[in-house]
């Protein structure tokens, strides 16, 4: 009954996503550009296959994604404050574009950057919270990736004073403030077998995943190698959410507050929670996205219609909810 | 046949011993009551011996291996660990607690079947908490939660059982049913190792004792070189007449079943 | 323990010598201000008491007191906008450009004296890069802002003032306000006679473009494109499309209320379909013309994407200011045949003019070229 009506939910949700838009194509365009496209002007067909679905499958992608990667992060540090962001892949994403975009490099260089950068910033808080062999492993992680993700705030501050105030300045703004109005098909082709490439783990691993919740002492002896499945977590949330900062900014709320409504939903088996997790946040952000795209005769960046949203939404479940 | 095997193990944190030059002879099919103040290192013992914490120093042979050269699943399979209960910060509930311990059973990417809830729900009812199946672990009484523990250990099907002070927070009905237990397994032939603070329950079910002394001495031995007034005493503390007004071992152990 | 010092001093001196005193009482207070407060507080005092008296000339602000033209001989510009103004008008006062170098590369066409300018930072309330002590080391005698004149830049304006005692002045920005400017200016600052020729090139400039908005039947729409792949544009009414805009044509980018920087998708631009794309950011026209999405517009299918120059200063934005008067009559020499005849010796007579410079032919060419 319940995956009756989350099927129908997002059958909604999509089928509004297809036929909104500043570009006047409805739902009687859509149907005939999927079976009978010769009989439209190609404009329609340029502006479908070329702008909007790329956008709305790159908002499902980076939906799941960021929601599975908080999801995972969550259980693996016992907390639920935690964002994928914890490690500072955001923040090191956010330094190498904003770099990019100071020193006037052309998109697909902003883009590569922002990867890089996320997957820098989580190897040196890695490498650093191994070094600090006298602590608890994951307060180490949390406490390294504040230290670091701080300094990449820092410096993309700096930056910011440094960048023109006309020309550069208002580039890095609406990059922070994160958006989808410029995917192309491209960047969907790479961030995508990137977050898929990160998602897979997770959703094959998601059971052993409840194991992480014990203490790692008594994980071990139970036979689960705590440290690999650590490994594979903090690698695959760094890939997914350094895939989805590169090509589309940096986009808050999803991977904090999706788990918890999944959370409130289903429990916390992530046998269950992972799913849920990944659908409910690919459904959210298109739900944000197409609002972003059509409130306004121009866009709004997607990290404040997410916050706007998503507070309201988990404050109400969290008020009414049981558990 | 020599199931463990420590060899003048110096084992501690971070550097720091905790206990010296120990040497423990564990064979098969026998039940081992460990016993020693608070804080004498029983707990850093069955960690070290558990694989958990790495010793300073000397060797540790397990079925004839030794430790280090175990992966952690084949360890696993062999041996399991009941901890001292605690409160738990998620809310599982008993069945999905007790489930975890079969992840050794699984493959790497496999979910629970039939057959692993089937375990858990046998081993739960021979238990005696059946009843408790869908019950929220953090909700339920500290023996109650002991027993799920125990339960979950139990799935992983282990020759080697460690148990911390698993009467701790047992009422003496339970503390019987969880004696009884304990026998049971011993019977269908695991080796089991037991830290606990009542030198009668030590007195009741074990084939040897083990003492760590004030002085951070290990000493192994049976129940009746062990358990006398006079060397109880010396390990806890107090005088030989204390321990004799208070602990009536001469009759308990007249009682002991031959198993 | 200020305020009663200051009463019981007022009062012994006032029972005791301000019977005697031709001033006054109040004459009297600031007098004594000097043998009771250290001097800097006593300058902060005077000037707070002027401060209020701001005067409003058209669109110029003054705060504090403005010294005479003859006295003027450091001028600092508070901001970017100011920079092309105060450039133009004054060069040999300015103690430098707020925001701008000129002498990296590409530059060499100007003089070696404006190229020698150094960039001392801006005066932007928490946004600056000038700090009030580095200010009182460079001691300017006047201080010019140029751009919005809102409350909370007048009120930036009387703070500063009350703090540091110097004058401020702060002028409109407004591109069609560009001939005011400079004679008001040109006036304050004892340039007349060449703030006069200035302002009357900028006077063509203007009058050609509003002829030219008067004659269109229909406006012509555009679309302003900035950032690495010319999704960010100024809406209607921004400073950075104001160039356009007084030609009459229509920007495609409109918020009702609003008129700041804004990012678009492509979605909406080819619903908008604009006639002509205007950029001066050579990513912004590399992306543009290259990408075979854009070629579903209008403007790009029909060669109409205009990459205007950027040196020294942007032609038609960054910043906001005089310069933009280059990329106006650029933009209508596009458009007007009759402007498009002497483009070539408006725009020298331009930056003679504004920046004091006759580039040679290469050096022209380069410019122009905007690569």
């Amino acid at each position: 009954m319940k995956f009756l009506c989350g099927l129908l939910v997002s059958l909604a949700v999509l089928a509004s996503a297809l036929m909104t838009g500043a570009f006047p194509l409805g739902g009687a365009e859509v149907i005939s550009l999927l079976f009978s496209p010769e009989t439209l002007d190609p404009q329609l067909a340029i502006v479908f296959w070329q702008i909007r679905l790329p956008r709305i499958l790159a908002a499902l992608l980076i939906g799941a994604g960021l929601s599975g990667a908080g999801a995972a992060y969550q259980g693996m540090f016992q907390n639920p404050l935690v964002s994928p962001d914890i490690l500072g892949v955001a923040a090191g994403a956010g330094l190498g574009a904003c770099l990019a975009i100071w020193l006037q490099m052309p998109v697909v260089a902003v883009q590569a950057m922002a990867f890089i950068g996320g997957l820098l910033i989580v190897t040196l808080v890695s490498l650093t919270a191994r070094g600090a062999k006298h602590h608890d492993p994951i307060l180490a992680l949390v406490l390294t990736g504040i230290a670091w993700g701080t300094l990449s705030g820092a410096a993309i501050s700096l930056i910011k004073i440094l960048a023109d105030p006309y020309t550069q300045l208002p580039s890095i703004t609406f990059w922070l403030l994160g958006g989808l109005s410029s995917i192309t098909p491209d960047d969907l082709y790479y961030a995508g077998t990137g977050i898929t490439v990160g998602v897979l783990p997770l959703l094959l691993l998601r059971w052993r995943l409840n194991l992480l919740s014990l203490p790692e002492e008594e994980a071990l002896v139970m036979g689960v190698n705590v440290r690999h499945l650590r490994l594979v977590c903090i690698v695959s949330a760094t890939l997914i959410t350094a895939s989805a900062v590169a090509i589309a900014g940096i986009i808050g709320w999803v991977g904090l507050v999706v788990p918890h409504v999944s959370r409130l939903l289903t429990g916390t088996d992530y046998q269950r929670l992972m799913p849920l997790s990944l659908f409910c946040g690919g459904l959210f952000l298109l739900c944000t996205d197409t609002l972003a795209r059509t409130v306004n005769h121009t866009e709004l960046p997607l990290g404040i219609v997410t916050s706007f949203i998503g507070a309201p939404f988990f404050l109400t479940l969290l008020l009414r909810g049981k558990r | 046949m020599k199931l463990l095997h420590l060899n003048r193990v110096r084992l501690g944190y971070s550097g720091e011993t905790l206990l010296a030059d120990v040497t423990l002879k564990l064979t098969a099919g026998k039940v081992y009551c460990l016993l020693g103040n608070n804080g004498s290192g029983k707990s850093s013992l069955l960690r070290t011996i558990a694989g958990v914490l790495r010793p300073i120093s000397g060797d540790i042979q397990l079925a004839g291996r030794p430790l280090t050269a175990w992966s952690i699943k084949e360890r696993a399979k062999l041996m399991a660990w009941v901890p001292q209960q605690h409160a738990g910060a998620f809310a599982w509930s008993v069945l999905e607690m007790v489930m975890m311990g079969g992840s050794a059973t699984l493959g790497l990417f496999a979910v629970p079947g039939r057959s692993l809830r089937t375990l858990a729900l046998s081993t739960l009812a021979r238990l005696g908490i059946g009843s408790l199946a869908q019950r929220r672990y953090p909700t339920l009484s500290g023996g109650e939660r002991q027993l799920v523990l125990l339960a979950r250990a139990l799935v992983q099907r282990p020759a080697l059982l460690l148990l911390d002070e698993p009467a701790a927070s047992l009422d003496f009905g339970h503390q019987i049913a969880l004696l009884e237990k304990v026998r049971e397994l011993k019977n269908s032939g695991m080796t089991l190792l037991m830290a606990t603070h009542h030198p009668l329950h030590a007195s009741a079910i074990a084939d040897e004792v083990i003492f760590i002394t004030p002085e951070g001495e290990v000493r192994q031995g049976t129940p009746q070189s062990m358990l006398n007034s006079a060397s109880l005493a010396k390990l806890y503390r107090v005088s030989q007449a204390e321990i004799e007004r208070w602990l009536i071992l001469h009759a308990f152990s007249q009682e002991k079943i031959a198993c | 323990m200020d305020i009663t010092r200051r009463h019981f001093m007022a009062g012994l001196i006032a029972s005791g010598l301000g019977v005697a005193s031709p001033f006054g009482l109040t004459a009297t207070i600031r007098q004594t201000y000097p043998a009771t407060l250290p001097s800097g507080i006593a300058k902060v005092g005077r000037n707070l008491s002027v401060a209020s008296h701001s005067s409003a000339t058209g669109q110029l602000f003054t705060f504090g007191e403005l010294p005479p033209p003859a006295a003027i001989h450091k001028i600092l510009s508070a901001g970017a906008p100011g920079d092309p103004l105060l450039l133009a008008m004054a060069p040999e006062k300015l103690l430098g450009l707020s925001s701008y170098e000129l002498s990296h590369a590409g530059n060499e066409f100007l003089p070696e004296s404006v190229r020698q300018l150094p960039k001392t930072g801006r005066l932007a309330g928490r946004g600056s890069s000038l700090s009030l002590e580095q200010l009182m080391v460079l001691k300017p005698d006047l201080i010019i802002d140029c751009g919005m004149t809102g409350e909370t830049f007048r009120s930036l304006a009387a703070r500063t003032v009350a703090r540091t005692g110097i004058p401020w002045l702060l002028v409109d920005g407004g591109l069609r306000h560009s001939a005011s400017q400079l004679r008001q200016l040109g006036t304050l600052l004892g340039v007349a006679e060449r703030a006069e020729l200035q302002a009357q090139l900028a006077d063509r400039f203007l009058q050609d473009a509003q002829a030219f908005a008067d004659r269109q039947p229909i406006a012509l729409r555009f679309y302003s494109a900035r950032g690495f792949n010319g999704l960010e544009t100024g809406l209607q009414g921004s400073l950075h499309t104001e160039a356009a805009e007084l030609l009459g044509m229509h920007n495609v980018a409109r918020q009702q209320g609003q008129a700041h920087l804004v990012k678009v998708s492509l979605e909406q631009l080819l619903a908008w379909q604009p006639e002509v794309i205007i950029t001066q950011d050579v990513r912004s026209w590399r992306h543009i013309t290259s990408d075979p999405v854009w070629r579903g517009i209008q403007a790009v299918a029909q060669n109409q994407v205009l990459l205007f120059p950027r040196r020294p200063f942007g032609w038609l934005d960054a910043p906001p200011g005089v310069n933009r008067l280059a990329g106006l009559r650029m933009l209508q020499a596009r458009f007007d045949q009759t402007v498009a005849l002497t483009l070539q010796q408006d725009l020298r007579e331009f930056f003679r003019l504004f920046y004091h410079c006759t580039p040679d032919d290469a050096q022209w060419q380069r410019l122009m070229s905007a690569q």
